[in-house]
């Protein structure tokens, strides 16, 4: 192909303007784009509102949580903490935060440390989503967001955790912990009684197919099914999600009440899951016993439970096991009868 | 005083009177290029007589400037070795080689326990304990148990319940650790000492 | 009388305008325009001042080597902006990532900017590295080849270095697996794979190593190559032409013939690379999990047939396959040293057909090893595997290849065109065959759904 040297030079000039204004052309629209954010449109609402107290620039709005955790809830949430603006006629996101629990203060807690998401996001689609995932995080609302409670405080009867609770006691009462203990390792590996405090965040979709449906998730699994134990009780299968969601949280570190921690589940006694002759399943555990039956090897607890437990005596009526269970125990939980040593 | 004043005028007369005429600037695409040319030739033609005009040196002046030459030279090797040896991790970052697992009442008998911490199996058969590794030995991804052992979702790899190694790309078992109690009743694991698999260390009565 | 000090500088102070004007733009007082000033001493210091037409056509290089370079500009300028920002330590790689992407101005737009370019400049320099193989342009050209293999070293290992540095699930495992794999390396693996970790697992001290290559000394080792390897084609005499066509072949002045034709390729290479990055954000995965990595865990495009290769066998993978494939590539200018078609893309008719046969010999050849393995299951013996696998097996058609091909031809070029042809084929059969992989990492055809997951 020969090469018109008389028009080359023109037509390589034309080409070049072309491109020059194409560039240009892109890097205008990127900037507009960057002007024109989802903030920056919700802190100008908020001034028209008349809601600004003073004439002053807001801007990106951060501050760091009681977890060590970056937030900028409040770039878009302006009036979160404004009393004055708890009124229905306010318009999200401006309106104020309902009636926090007691001793939940925004200045000191954050948003984050309850309602889960991606608090240095700027995006409402990003910020509500769980980091990384692009879905919504069902931390974000009720009853869900009750599962942020155990990050400090284990469940108890305090007010506001009344489903997480509940779910706690569904854990002990459907045998759940039979086969996931809480203690670390759990039972035995994927296979069998996974640590579900070490699985992860997963997805509602997938913890719900684990009770209901386990195969579905993981094909190999040995876990029967719970779909029959819900079917009438929609709202126990939330309460029992609440929980599982709960054990994944990262417990927040920084300020927790420690005190807290002793409340609750630990003072639940032993007949919760030990129901029954001698210790044995039964009742709500009768549809299961197949299973466990299979894995009474591993299960059977007069491996590690001696068979008698004493009626008299100094430790009567407490099993010698648990009496060296209790002396860990005392170490977090300060407020349990103390044991003395064998 | 006088003296270096009039030194200073001297050097003074010494310099230029005015500067040399500089040769007319090119104007045009051509001469600009013929310009060009002309210099690239030049430079070309200088290069020439000079690797061929160089006198002949004498063998001592040779001997010095290769002593010279590898002086350098040794220093820049040497700079190089130390700069790799700085490289190279004197202190670790990672979890410590030993520590312990807990007490013997921590694990139930006949089963497997998972600590994800510090991806090692511990394993309790009555009152013998072993641990092994939970990362697959092919690459390192965490293996999850199954029916007939464990399995390696990266690759496929799948070994036996004591690690062996049945199928897929790992070529060798999941590694075994040196287990023992302390005097306090702990059990303590080196991961840094490997055993034959399937060992188990009885520890004695207790839970 | 002696000019006294003050006047001398009073007078030059009033004739500073003038001074200034003239002593800032050198070339004398009637000086060019701006225009002319820069091509004589910037345009034709870099560029011959003559250039054949045939080096203008765009088909002849497709200008690859100019739109790696563009890359490489808009990557140093990005990820300097971003340096500003990251912070290369664990508990907070991750989080100013996320402050770049949602609060920096421009920032999402910059890091996708990085991102792509990062992915392009990979791309383009492979098929850079291809056309001069196929133009046979490494003719009387070892060093700038070996030199160009350098570069490309470099380009891998930069995106490498740069993948580790969002900490997020896929950079953390995505590391932890490849540096696993220089374990395969014989006598140097583990103290390279010490080197690069600081330890023996990924810390740190990892991410901090990773750091300091990515921004430090692999960009200045690339600047320096690419220096070098620029002045070589000058030196080298421009772009490879056949003989025969060369001393015939009409010339044009670098001005403005090929410097417009290579400004135009610039701005449309940034136009291209600005627009994909305001469409496309880069992603950011979850936060790491050190316990375990997510299933499946796939290596980034450019390094997904090592995963696959490695995940037949990991000597085969981390060592063999790369090692055979680099040795090939090094070796070539100095095995293949025809006198004839050097510039001309696959040379004659003859080595056009023996590359069409290659191509349908080594995809048939991929398609039947891997149906065969995969049916065949997991062997068990390790040893077996190693032997025994699709990429073992390309390997062994591709050395069969140049042998019988090159005999059969009776040209070096051939054979090594037919090697290479078949290397290509089982790198991009094997890339494709790891897009298919999904959890468990089974084949997953791309309308299967995939089981389980978050």
């Amino acid at each position: 192909m020969a090469i018109d040297h008389s028009k080359d030079a023109a037509r390589l000039r034309a080409g070049l303007l072309i491109m020059s204004l194409a560039l240009l052309l892109v890097l205008v629209l990127v900037a507009l784009r960057s002007c024109r954010t989802e903030w920056r449109g919700h802190q100008t609402a908020f001034r028209v509102l008349g809601a600004v107290p003073e004439e002053r620039a807001l801007g990106i709005i951060q501050f760091e949580n009681c977890a060590k955790e970056m937030e900028r809830c409040t770039t878009c949430h302006l009036g979160a903490a404004r009393e004055d603006l708890a009124k229905d006629e306010i318009p999200l996101p401006f309106r104020a935060h309902p009636a926090p629990l007691a001793h939940h203060v925004h200045k000191r807690f954050g948003c984050s440390v309850c309602h889960g998401g991606t608090p240095r996001a700027l995006e409402s689609e990003i910020a509500h989503a769980a980091p990384g995932t692009g879905r919504i995080d069902p931390l974000h609302r009720q009853p869900h967001i009750q599962a942020s409670c155990a990050r400090c405080h284990v469940p108890g009867d305090q007010p506001g955790m009344e489903r997480l609770k509940k779910g706690a006691e569904l854990y002990l009462s459907l045998g759940c912990a039979i086969c996931h203990p809480l203690t670390r390792g759990g039972r035995g590996g994927w296979d069998f009684g996974t640590d579900l405090r070490a699985l992860g965040r997963k997805s509602l979709a997938y913890l719900e197919a684990s009770l209901v449906d386990p195969t579905a998730n993981f094909p190999q699994s040995t876990m029967p099914s719970f779909a029959t134990t819900f079917e009438n009780h929609p709202e126990a299968l939330v309460d029992l999600l609440i929980y599982l969601e709960s054990l994944v949280l990262e417990r927040a570190e920084a300020r927790c009440n420690r005190r807290d921690r002793s409340q609750g589940l630990a003072g639940v006694n032993c007949t919760t899951c030990h129901s029954g002759d001698a210790g044995r399943a039964s009742g709500r555990f009768e549809h299961r016993c197949p299973y466990i039956l299979e894995r009474e090897e591993q299960l059977n607890c007069s491996r590690c439970h001696p068979d008698s437990v004493p009626e008299s005596g100094e430790h009567r009526g407490i099993c010698p096991v648990v009496r060296e269970h209790r002396k860990g125990c005392n170490v977090c939980h300060d407020d349990l009868p103390k044991v003395e040593g064998s | 005083m006088g003296k270096r004043r009039r030194k200073r005028a001297a050097k003074k007369k010494k310099t230029p009177p005015a500067e040399e005429e500089k040769p007319p600037v090119p104007s045009t695409e051509e001469e600009i290029l013929a310009e060009e040319e002309a210099a690239d030739a030049a430079r070309e033609a200088l290069l020439g007589q000079g690797e061929g005009s160089a006198a002949p040196q004498s063998s001592r002046r040779t001997f010095l400037v290769r002593v010279g030459n590898w002086t350098v030279g040794a220093c820049v090797l040497g700079a190089a070795a130390g700069s790799l040896r700085l490289a190279v991790p004197d202190f670790f970052d990672g979890p410590p080689e030993r520590f312990p697992l807990g007490l013997p009442s921590d694990f139930k008998t006949g089963t497997l326990t998972w600590l994800p911490d510090r991806q090692l199996f511990v394993l309790r058969e009555g009152m013998g304990f072993g641990a092994f590794s939970s990362r697959c030995t092919h690459l390192g991804c965490t293996v999850r148990r199954t029916a007939e052992g464990f399995f390696c979702p990266c690759h496929g790899a799948r070994f036996d319940e004591q690690g062996s190694v049945l199928a897929g790309p790992a070529r060798k078992p999941l590694p075994w650790f040196w287990v023992w109690a302390e005097p306090d009743g702990r059990i303590w694991v080196d991961t840094g000492k490997p055993v034959p698999p399937g060992t188990l260390t009885p520890l004695d009565a207790g839970d | 009388m002696k000019p006294s000090f003050f006047s001398a500088l009073w007078s030059n102070l009033k004739s500073l305008p003038q001074t200034c004007r003239t002593g800032l733009r050198p070339g004398g007082e009637k000086a060019l325009d701006p225009g002319r000033r820069l091509r004589r001493n910037f345009v034709y210091h870099l560029h011959a001042l003559k250039v054949s037409e045939r080096a203008l056509h765009p088909l002849t290089t497709l200008g690859l080597g100019l739109i790696t370079a563009t890359l490489f500009l808009v990557l140093i300028v990005t990820g300097v902006l971003l340096m500003i920002y990251y912070v290369p330590t664990p508990r907070e790689a991750y989080q100013s990532m996320q402050d770049i992407q949602y609060a920096v101005a421009f920032g999402g737009f910059v890091r996708a900017l990085h991102r792509w370019a990062a992915h392009g400049m990979v791309l383009t320099v492979l098929l850079h590295l291809a056309r001069v193989v196929f133009t046979a342009s490494y003719r009387r050209r070892e060093l700038n080849w070996i030199m160009g293999i350098g570069l490309g070293a470099c380009t891998l290992g930069l995106a490498f270095t740069g993948y580790l540095l969002p900490w997020d699930q896929l950079s953390f495992w995505a590391v932890s697996v490849s540096t696993a794999m220089l374990d395969n390396v014989p006598l140097i693996g583990g103290g390279l794979k010490s080197l690069l970790l600081g330890g023996e697992i990924v810390s740190a001290a990892t991410l901090l190593r990773f750091y300091t290559l990515h921004v430090a000394l692999l960009p200045a080792l690339l600047l320096l190559l690419l220096a070098f390897h620029f002045w070589r084609i000058r030196k080298d005499g421009g772009l490879v032409a056949s003989s025969a066509a060369g001393e015939d072949a009409e010339t044009l002045p670098a001005w403005p013939h090929l410097v417009l034709r290579e400004a135009v390729l610039v701005l449309s290479v940034l136009a291209i690379v600005c627009l994909v990055s305001a469409w496309v954000a880069a992603p950011l995965g979850v936060p790491p999990d050190f316990h375990a990595p997510g299933n499946p865990e796939k290596a980034p495009w450019y390094f997904l047939w090592v995963q696959e290769v490695v995940s037949y066998s990991s000597v085969v993978g981390g060592f063999v396959f790369p090692g055979l494939l680099l040795l090939g590539l090094l070796l070539l200018p100095f095995l293949e040293r025809e006198n004839r078609d050097a510039g001309r893309w696959f040379g004659d008719r003859r080595c056009r057909r023996t590359i069409v046969v290659a191509l349908a010999v080594g995809v048939l050849a991929l398609v039947v090893f891997e149906a065969f393995f995969v049916s065949a299951g997991q062997t068990a013996d390790p040893l077996m595997r190693d032997l025994f696998n699709p990429a073992s097996g390309m390997l062994v058609l591709a050395v069969l290849a140049f042998g019988l091909g090159g005999w059969l031809t009776g040209s070096t070029r051939s054979a090594f065109l037919l090697g290479f042809v078949v290397m290509l084929v089982a790198v991009v059969g094997f890339t494709v065959m790891g897009l298919l992989r999904g959890p468990d990492w089974v084949f997953y055809w791309p309308w299967e759904v995939w089981p389980g997951g978050y």
